[in-house]
């Protein structure tokens, strides 16, 4: 289980000497279950990516904690396995001079396993591709491609959760829609749990169990998916009225 | 008549040879507003860049534009300048790139309007001002004194579409203007943009793979698939029974999702209610 304990986060507006802080998170307390997919939905300068950032243990919170299972997550040995990160942007998120072998490579060696080309081939096919894609270069693949190679790597070393930050927001329509099935494929398959960041709501109801708003760094409310209409603050009722179905 | 009509339009990369937009003919009439859809590099953006002879250096081009009879393919460069951004206006997906970085967002639109009219500066101020107002930013003169990285994404598209109602071209051509914003910034701008149709009478050009928003605001949808105009058709009609099986393909996978959000929140549609 993740659990964020009053978390809050500001960052310095004018570099790193002096200038005033700006708040960016503040008081944050949310759980994620195994299993279960998560939305996170908000505007841009919310603090939702901010959010996702503490959640991976890549950044410190300023005040409260964020812990896996009770041990907190910026210890890497905890985060190792066990969670893991698709990001928005798949043309950087892949080494340019790495191939699809070598970056899928690269988390099996830290997990610690024998990984083999057959494996690779394994986890290509769960993401529709195949063993032809396993030599080329990320300036060969298209961006629905690229971005299901990130989901193969962050798939293969067995997480129990994806946190998943704006990672459909830059694709086509039809590829979202490809990726978002994969996704939920993969979550009955193999069990595999999501926090899914983004702006698309829709797209966030069609993938999550549970959708938590967040507006100028604090949580407004979070809402089971099948009760989003239901929304209670005029913020979420407001956001929900500016979906452009 | 119509406003402007493209025949022909061919559209290849000078040095491989290699034909992007093979042959495409369109017409758009005063007023209206035609979409173009497709999945990336279906040449959408290669199409309205070369309505304007924008298109970087290699990419070469053939065909007929023509705009209220002339043919702007016959124009030289410097013939075209006048059409350029008066007669047809361009808003770009991304407002970080579209403006000059290294000058305040006022001092380039001050120079685009001294290009094209010989008004007083006070006068260009007093129009921008007025039409920044009317797109929902509250304090136009601080907005002009700043530098397009120090405004939003939706701010600087609300800029450019301040500076189109200003211009008051006959053609608008929108290359993804809401693709880099996020979904309640997007609502915001489309609403502009459909305000815009009502308060100036310009066609629009509209692309986007958003089919939501082109359902909003589109009178007619050409799809494009691999630089070929596939389909062509009223926006309604093509989102119920599109004939070639690539529009039902793009409008079914976007289907699913709406579908399923419009009925989790009790099947009406919350955007037109």
């Amino acid at each position: 289980m993740l659990k964020v304990e009053g978390v809050s986060k500001s960052y310095r507006r004018n570099g790193w000497l002096g200038g005033e802080r700006q708040q960016v998170l503040r008081q944050v307390h949310l759980e994620w279950n195994r299993g279960e997919s998560l939305g996170i939905i908000g505007e841009s300068g919310s603090g939702k990516s901010t959010l996702g950032r503490l959640l991976l243990g890549i950044e410190k919170p300023d005040q409260g904690s964020v812990t896996w299972n009770g041990r907190p997550v910026t210890d890497r040995r905890v985060r190792r396995g066990t969670i893991s990160a698709v990001f928005q942007d798949y043309t950087s998120s892949i080494h340019p001079f790495y191939t699809v072998r070598q970056a899928l490579l690269e988390p099996l060696k830290l997990v610690g396993g024998q990984p083999d080309t057959k494996d690779m081939g394994k986890l290509l096919r769960q993401v529709g591709l195949d063993e032809s894609y396993m030599d080329k270069y990320p300036h060969e693949l298209s961006g629905g491609e690229a971005q299901r190679v990130c989901i193969a790597r962050a798939v293969s070393s067995a997480p129990q959760c994806i946190l998943l930050d704006e990672a459909i927001s830059s694709l086509d329509g039809s590829v979202q829609m490809q990726v978002l099935e994969l996704l939920k494929q993969l979550k009955e398959s193999s069990g595999m749990g999501y926090i899914f960041i983004t702006h698309d709501i829709q797209a966030a109801a069609f993938l999550c169990d549970r959708i938590m708003i967040v507006c100028s760094g604090e949580i407004v409310e979070t809402v089971a998916t099948p009760q989003l209409r239901h929304v209670q603050s005029e913020y979420a009722k407001e956001l929900l009225r500016k979906v452009i179905s | 008549m119509s406003l402007l009509e493209v025949e022909h339009l061919r559209i290849w990369d000078g040095r491989t040879g290699v034909v992007l937009v093979p042959d495409s003919s369109f017409r758009l009439s005063q007023g209206e507003c035609l979409a173009i859809v497709g999945e990336s590099g279906s040449g959408k953006s290669l199409t309205c860049r070369a309505l304007m002879r924008l298109n970087r250096s290699g990419i070469r081009q053939s065909g007929r534009i023509i705009l209220n009879g002339v043919d702007l393919a016959k124009l030289s460069d410097k013939e075209l300048r006048p059409y350029r951004g008066r007669r047809m206006c361009m808003i770009m997906q991304n407002g970080m790139r579209a403006f000059d970085p290294s000058r305040p967002v006022g001092a380039y639109l001050l120079e685009v309007l001294s290009i094209h009219y010989d008004w007083s500066r006070s006068e260009m101020n007093t129009k921008l001002s007025a039409a920044m107002t009317s797109v929902g930013l509250q304090d136009p003169s601080a907005v002009m004194g700043r530098y397009p990285h120090e405004l939003s994404g939706g701010m600087l598209q609300r800029v450019m579409i301040a500076l189109a109602i200003v211009l008051e071209p006959d053609v608008i051509i929108a290359d993804e203007p809401t693709t880099a914003l996020d979904a309640v910034t997007q609502y915001e701008v489309v609403e502009q943009f459909v305000q815009l149709r009502g308060r100036i009478g310009s066609a629009i050009v509209f692309v986007s793979h958003d089919l939501g928003v082109v359902r909003r605001i589109a009178d007619e949808v050409l799809v494009m698939k691999e630089g070929v105009i596939v389909e062509r058709g009223k926006t309604s009609q093509l989102f119920t029974d599109g004939s070639h099986p690539y529009t039902r393909y793009l409008v079914s996978s976007k289907e699913a999702i709406r579908s399923h959000y419009l009925q989790l929140m009790g099947g009406t549609d919350v955007a037109e209610g």
